[in-house]
């Protein structure tokens, strides 16, 4: 872990921030969102073969809203990395990752859908879960459980 | 004679222009063999596919949204309702991410009650998968034949938590109930006569001709492929590779059971009926030692503050009644903090990754489903297939839909 | 009496609906429309140890244009609702549906921006079956109810509810009716 971490900060120098874990685990804040790719591609390259889940979280009060969370998975030696990557403003766009990782096709889809981050170089950035032409992103903490709009897909 | 009808051929094929566009055939999302709502839409040439588009969502029920607005206790029904054909594998893995966050452990005996009740689990999903998947391919009889032992799993559920689907048998720090004598007679006798059905099963199905010509070399999946894809469980180790969280990193002391992580070679439909049906003769083993050795003890933790206290001291003492309302108005405090906890579900990697704000509910709850990164590669496995290979290359992914769309 | 004195024994007077219903009765074919966990407690009750064929109605059809009884089994979500309705609108007259769990019969415990809060809403449900999810013998006893209710009920009765509910499926107002309970949740 050392060593990736290392790695790490060799390459991205101050971007990277090393955030200790409350149960044991490494989290790495990545504070510049035009690199993700890179990050991303070296992390790959260097053992984190699986990109085990991709997801976000939404923080209204904060300035960066919303924080997508890498979460990896080096197989030999056995390791869990998360990555996390803060997001600036009310409609972010970030770097896609599905080049990659196959796996992120659908999981950048499913974040696009629940909380309305956009991904650039994308294949197919469609909604994955709700219908095409639904509004509202139902997963941002502003977004009533109940749904704002009782329409059905029709 | 021949040739006159040969040319009267030729000038009706010059007259008509015989279309030969893609045929676009529409699978879903009620289709028997989408077992649950997946709409697929498959582009042919002939009889073969030339690619496909998946759709899901048809059953995506809010449970992340849900979960944020709900207690850490009141979110165990809805693990139930993932993965239903596993129930019991879901609540596990969720109380154990809660009870990582929160830094506790259950006692020794609920751990080992949480093992059997996985290994039960997890047995009834590959029953589920196998005799479903042989169903998709026409072989009913090994339905009919296996689905008898899952009743048996069934009555052992029903004996017990109460249910027989939606189980809600774990809490945080423990287990809502003890076994029985009764149960574990019940669990005996399940494993004694569980291995004769799988017997039965590969009898019906492993060398049958059909099934093997119908499973072998479809959906064949490079290793890596499939990690690039982020496969796990069943589906990644007929690949090839021996990856197991249980064997890798031991949760509810996994480490003391001996067992063996089947792998196939190919990563076919063939490989995955073999690798599961193997899990399964595994689970029985697994499950012959745990049932010998149950230590004694409390099966929840002790602390008030995380478990319901014993009726009695409810209705007996004031500590017990104040702790017993709080627990219940308010639910318990976690710190804050985020965690990441992963188990080995029946399908693959099932993970909690819950983000605490330091209240009694969740800021944001995330599911890390076995199927969702395993669904996603069927547009580019079944390019090339037959249609009726795309059937049993779903049945072989396990695609359960409540867990997909969540 | 009429006939039956001159001819004697060999025939028996009836009506002919109620003859045709008789008939009708137990030779169901279910439709089984599942999408959740239900669908996974209605193969228990079609697989050997439950065995629904004891009632007549195990010709499982998973067309629509070839069966009678519609089984609704498991969380019905505002995506699915169309296909429901589409699926509905197959099936050739005369059909029974039943809904089967909670989430079917109500939304369940799944009251979300997402899930479809009962399909009484969309369809006339003839008998609902509680439980979550129901045990497979609930579930028979549903396919029971609607073979009382498929004996009993002449056709012509049936159509005049079936019109009755499709009216006053239009004065509702979804407006009002549809009413998020947010407030009351948190």
């Amino acid at each position: 872990m050392k060593q990736t971490i290392g790695l790490l900060t060799k390459y991205f120098g101050d971007s990277v921030a090393v955030e200790p874990g409350l149960r044991g685990e490494t989290f790495i804040k990545l504070k510049d969102e035009s690199r993700i790719r890179e990050a991303m591609e070296l992390l790959r390259d260097n053992g984190f073969s699986m990109l085990i889940d991709l997801t976000a979280v939404h923080y209204p009060k904060r300035e960066h809203e919303f924080e997508l969370i890498y979460n990896m998975l080096a197989m030999e030696p056995l390791l869990r990395l998360i990555v996390k990557l803060p997001l600036k403003g009310e409609k972010p766009e970030v770097e896609s990752v599905s080049s990659v990782f196959k796996t992120a096709n659908w999981y950048e889809r499913e974040v696009y859908d629940m909380f309305g981050v956009r991904f650039k170089n994308h294949p197919n950035l469609k909604r994955i879960l709700m219908w095409e032409n639904y509004e509202g992103h139902p997963l941002r903490k502003e977004f009533p459980l109940e749904g704002d709009n009782l329409h059905c897909y029709d | 004679m021949r040739g006159i009808i040969y040319t009267a051929m030729t000038d009706i094929k010059k007259e008509i222009d015989i279309k030969t566009d893609r045929m676009i055939v529409n699978m879903g999302p009620s289709h028997p063999v989408t077992h649950g709502t997946l709409h697929i839409v498959l582009e042919l040439e002939g009889e073969t596919i030339e690619a496909s588009h998946t759709n899901i969502g048809y059953l995506h029920r809010g449970v992340e949204k849900l979960g944020e607005y709900r207690t850490y206790q009141k979110f165990i029904p809805f693990t139930d309702r993932l993965n239903y054909t596993s129930s019991i594998n879901n609540n596990v893995g969720y109380t154990l991410a809660v009870e990582k966050l929160l830094g506790i452990q259950s006692p020794p005996r609920a751990q080992v009650l949480e093992v059997i009740a996985c290994e039960l689990g997890r047995i009834a999903d590959h029953i589920v998968c196998v005799g479903i998947n042989a169903v998709d391919i026409g072989a009913f009889t090994a339905f009919l034949y296996i689905f008898k032992y899952r009743e048996l799993i069934y009555d052992i559920f029903s004996r017990m938590c109460g249910a027989r689907l939606t189980t809600s048998y774990t809490r945080i720090g423990g287990v809502s109930r003890d076994l029985d004598d009764e149960t574990i007679r019940m669990i005996r006798d399940f494993l004694t006569r569980f291995p004769s059905a799988i017997d039965e099963l590969e009898a019906l199905l492993t060398k049958n001709r059909i099934f093997y010509d119908r499973t072998r070399g479809i959906g064949e999946f490079s290793l890596e492929n499939a990690i690039q894809y982020g496969y796990t469980g069943p589906c990644l180790r007929a690949a090839g590779l021996e990856w197991d969280l249980r064997k890798k990193m031991p949760y509810l002391g996994y480490e003391n059971y001996e067992f063996e992580v089947p792998t196939g070679t190919r990563g076919d439909v063939y490989d995955r009926y073999l690798v599961r049906v193997e899990e399964m003769r595994q689970s029985v083993r697994i499950l012959e030692q745990a049932i010998e050795n149950i230590p004694e003890g409390p099966v929840i933790i002790q602390d008030h503050k995380i478990a319901l206290p014993q009726k009695e001291d409810v209705y007996n003492t004031i500590e017990g009644l104040v702790s017993h309302m709080k627990l219940v108005m308010e639910g318990v405090q976690a710190p804050a903090g985020e965690i990441y906890c992963a188990t080995e579900a029946a399908n693959g990697e099932l993970g909690f990754y819950i983000v605490s704000d330091g209240g009694t509910k969740p800021y944001r709850i995330r599911v890390r489903p076995p199927c969702f990164p395993i669904f996603s590669s069927f547009d580019e496995q079944v390019q090339g297939h037959m249609v009726a290979d795309a059937v049993s290359i779903l049945g072989s992914l396990n695609i359960i839909a409540g867990e997909l769309d969540r | 009496m009429g006939i039956e004195t001159a001819l004697g024994n060999t025939i028996l007077t009836t009506q002919l609906s109620k003859l045709v219903n008789w008939a009708r009765k137990y030779s169901l074919w279910p439709m089984p429309f599942g999408t959740a966990c239900c669908a996974i407690e209605f193969m228990s009750m079609q697989a050997s140890h439950f065995d629904l064929s004891r009632f007549g109605a195990e010709a499982m059809r998973f067309s629509p244009r070839q069966s009678d009884m519609m089984m609704v089994m498991g969380t019905v979500t505002r995506k699915m609702v169309p296909v429901l309705r589409k699926i509905y609108a197959q099936m050739a007259e005369p059909k029974w549906v039943i809904a089967v769990g909670a989430c079917t019969c109500s939304g369940g415990f799944f009251r979300s921006y997402a899930v479809q809060q009962g399909i009484d809403r969309i369809l006339p449900v003839d008998v609902y079956v509680n439980g979550c999810p129901p045990r497979p013998e609930n579930m028979i006893r549903g396919v029971m109810e609607i073979q009382k209710l498929v004996e009993q009920e002449s056709l012509i009765d049936r159509k005049k509810r079936i019109t009755a509910f499709y009216e006053e499926l239009e004065k509702m107002n979804y407006e009002t009716d549809y009413r998020p309970a947010d407030k009351i949740l948190r």
